[in-house]
């Protein structure tokens, strides 16, 4: 009585292990090549175990600037999506690396290409003629928007919509993984407001534009940013002048991201009597942060943390 | 390529799953979720009920509000009109040369030269090809630099290209001079190619390898020629004034080839080498002047007759490079490091050149590097008269360079670089400025 089961389960296992050799394909998962790590994360949710995901950029990395090394080529060849942030966050490397991976699949315009800020919603949108005196990065936009939780959830129905285009079998699996990405994001976003609720309109400073989208929707006033624009490093008098200006609104807190030089924006906290912050802005970028939901939830709580004190 | 094959594969791969199922104690791995083929209708449900969330998700911004988002949802903004536009960009190189001593060293002798002015006009041609433009603009002319298209993706993981380009007879040729870490060409592609470097019209093609588990990529091209090209305002040599006895070339001479494998390997997600082997052979023209008796119809005031020959000629080239950037600092901290060997196989003898550069990150916008430069040559570039080749010299220089970028699209460039060795002039020191401004699009740089 109980030697028969596993011998069936031993004889199914061998079945199943030869059919698996025979068609190599039939649990083949998609394979998805993203630029960013916070793309790769959401992509895991959607997709679970009927995608496999890789991203380009590191956490840690600067994603206006990656290094389209040739091994990245050989990745891109075999991809069945790509997927990137878009307002030419990546310009200055994935255009190259999608040009010589021979993949029509996942070129522009291909099944497999897929363009996040086509659905996010986008902040810095210039309204008018754009020229470069504007900073050198970000001439369409603000390209950071996956640090709004509302564009994380636009980005997971993006991925969802092709997972199930791609792969119909799949699309069950895909809208289920949407419904509770969703819902444990709304809930969390829930959390969140109301963990930061005692500090709305508190003034704070950050490096880089990346912190627009985060910084609204915790509710803090941003008084100013380390760079006086987009890619560009601040001037001794621009920095004094932002110092004055962070003093007068009392300023709290300076946000940095891991892959900036925190040495200026540590004399500008000292100076100006905020604290400094060095916050994850991809997943990845610190370990605790090591999906969508946990990078927000961590930068929640260091900067609810950072202000009470 | 369509994705079909694969899905119909995983649905029999479910199917037989399903028929095994009922003697499944354990489901396997990749049938969590076995759906019964009678069941589309359900399916259907799922497809609606998906469709439904993604359509709210994408047009419901209450779900987070986001209380100060000042523009309208992106639907209602499209914002990509003038991408049908190519991108037209424009570099301009400004030098300026403060040597101390030394006259001007310019091309035109002057102490501020604008060298050159390259527009470059690139876009995507329809989903099977992109066309690349670069015109260079400059004192004395207008010159096609490059003009290309390529075929992205062919079948067999082939990418061809056809039109004028720069060739991959090592690395630094395939840079544009105003965009390279130095401010002129290595010694050695000026000596054999130029001052532009390498660059012919044809045909090329390029496939991507893995057998050994690591980046290749194969290039083949078959190109119009291999001569040092002209350049702009330098004379003609005297054989001008004598009768050329000309010959046709056959299909062969009409004809050159290059090769190029390049290899790559990370070494850690900071630090990568990359090694590459060129060859290049093809045809040059030599003018061999006739054996002349005066007593014949052969005077003395005139040149003799020269005949029009062609003979072979071949590069061989090996280039290697190493770079580091630590990838959480990679826009204060970098290292790049390259070497290049080039030979040139001539009917004489062998000639052999080379360089090697490196250039440190100091800061975001500050750079320092340097280059040393070798390269055999025959002083003065005097045509060999008849049969007798002249013992060739080594040219050598050493360069050292900082450079400042305010931003992305704009750089200054100090260089000093010193002549070394027997042929270096009575004043070797060189100090040139090199300012460089670029407007339009971004412009990739290939790595
Ligand atoms: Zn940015």
């Amino acid at each position: 009585m109980t030697t028969k089961p596993s011998k069936i389960k031993t004889l199914t296992v061998a079945i199943a292990l030869l059919t698996a050799a025979a068609t190599p394909l039939a649990a083949d998962p998609l394979k998805v090549v993203t630029t960013t790590t916070d793309l790769a994360a959401i992509a895991r949710e959607i997709g679970g175990s009927r995608v496999r995901v890789k991203s380009i950029a590191l956490g840690t990395q600067d994603p206006h600037f990656v290094e389209p090394k040739p091994s990245l080529i050989l990745d891109l060849r075999d991809a069945d999506v790509f997927a990137e942030i878009g307002l030419q966050l990546e310009i200055g490397w994935a255009p190259l690396l999608l040009d010589q991976a021979r993949n029509p699949r996942i070129s522009r315009g291909g099944r497999g290409y897929l363009d996040f800020s086509e659905v996010a919603t986008v902040l810095d949108i210039p309204m008018r003629r754009v020229t470069r005196a504007e900073g050198d990065i970000h001439p369409l936009g603000n390209p950071h928007y996956w640090l709004g939780p509302e564009n994380g959830k636009r980005i997971a129905a993006l991925f969802a919509q092709k997972f199930a285009e791609l792969d119909p079998d799949g699309t069950r699996e895909y809208t289920n993984h949407l419904m509770e990405f969703v819902r444990r994001l709304d809930a969390a976003a829930a959390r969140w407001r109301e963990q930061l609720e005692p500090y709305r309109g508190t003034p704070v400073v950050a490096y880089h534009t990346s912190w627009k989208y985060f910084l609204l929707f915790a509710g803090m006033e941003i008084v100013g940013y380390i760079e006086p624009k987009p890619g560009i490093p601040p001037s001794p008098s621009y920095l004094a002048e932002l110092i004055e200006r962070m003093r007068r609104a009392g300023a709290k807190a300076v946000i940095v991201d891991p892959f900036y030089d925190a040495k200026v924006p540590r004399l500008v906290a000292e100076r100006a009597g905020a604290t400094l912050l060095i916050l994850p802005s991809s997943v990845g970028g610190a370990a605790e942060a090591d999906d969508y939901i946990s990078l927000l939830e961590y930068d929640v709580t260091k900067l609810s943390d950072a202000i009470r004190r | 390529m369509s994705h079909i094959p694969g899905t119909a594969v995983r649905r029999i791969g479910a199917l037989v799953a399903l028929a095994f199922a009922g003697a499944w104690p354990v489901r396997p791995a990749h049938a969590q979720d076995p759906k019964p083929p009678a069941d589309t209708a359900a399916a259907d449900t799922t497809k609606d009920a998906l469709a439904r969330e993604i359509d709210r998700l994408l047009r419901d911004t209450a779900g987070v509000p986001l209380p100060d988002y000042p523009r309208a949802a992106p639907a209602q903004q499209p914002r990509t009109f003038q991408s049908l536009n190519p991108d037209i960009s424009a570099i301009g190189e400004l030098l300026a040369d403060l040597s101390p001593q030394r006259a001007a060293t310019l091309e035109d002798g002057s102490r501020f030269l604008m060298r050159e002015t390259e527009l470059g006009i690139q876009a995507i041609v329809d989903p099977f090809f992109r066309a690349d433009f670069f015109i260079g603009v400059h004192p004395e002319e207008v010159e096609v630099e490059e003009a290309y298209v390529t075929a992205l993706a062919l079948p067999g993981g082939l990418q061809a290209r056809v039109g004028r380009f720069h060739l991959p007879l090592g690395k630094i040729n395939l840079t544009h001079r105003p965009e390279i870490l130095t401010v002129d060409y290595p010694l050695v592609l000026r000596e054999y190619f130029g001052e532009e470097g390498f660059a012919s019209s044809g045909l090329g093609l390029s496939r991507i390898f893995t057998p050994l588990g690591f980046f290749q990529e194969v290039q083949v091209y078959a190109l119009s020629g291999i001569e040092r090209e002209e350049e702009h305002g330098e004379e003609e040599g005297e054989a001008e004034e004598a009768e050329v006895i000309e010959r046709q070339r056959d299909v062969f001479e009409q004809l050159a080839f290059l090769g190029h494998l390049r290899n790559y390997w990370d070494l850690s997600s900071a630090a990568n080498v990359e090694l590459g082997f060129s060859a290049a052979v093809g045809s040059v023209e030599r003018l061999v002047p006739l054996p002349c008796d005066p007593s014949e119809n052969c005077p003395l005031d005139q040149p003799p007759p020269v005949q029009q020959t062609f003979e072979t000629q071949a590069f061989y080239g090996a280039d290697f490079t190493m770079r580091w950037r630590p990838p959480q600092r990679s826009i204060y901290r970098s290292f790049a490091w390259n070497t290049e060997v080039v030979a040139n196989d001539t009917p004489e003898q062998l000639w052999w050149g080379g360089f090697t550069q490196a250039q440190w990150q100091l800061s975001r916008r500050w750079y320092l590097g340097a280059r040393f430069d070798a390269v055999q040559t025959l002083e003065e570039h005097e045509e060999t008269e008849g049969a007798e080749p002249a013992e060739p010299e080594w040219r050598r220089a050493a360069s050292g360079y900082l450079t400042f970028f305010p931003s992305e699209f704009s750089r200054f460039k100090l260089g000093v670089e010193r002549e070394l060795g027997a042929l270096a002039s009575d004043d070797p020191w060189r100090v040139i400025l090199q300012t460089t401004f670029a407007i339009g699009p971004h412009r990739p740089h290939a790595f």
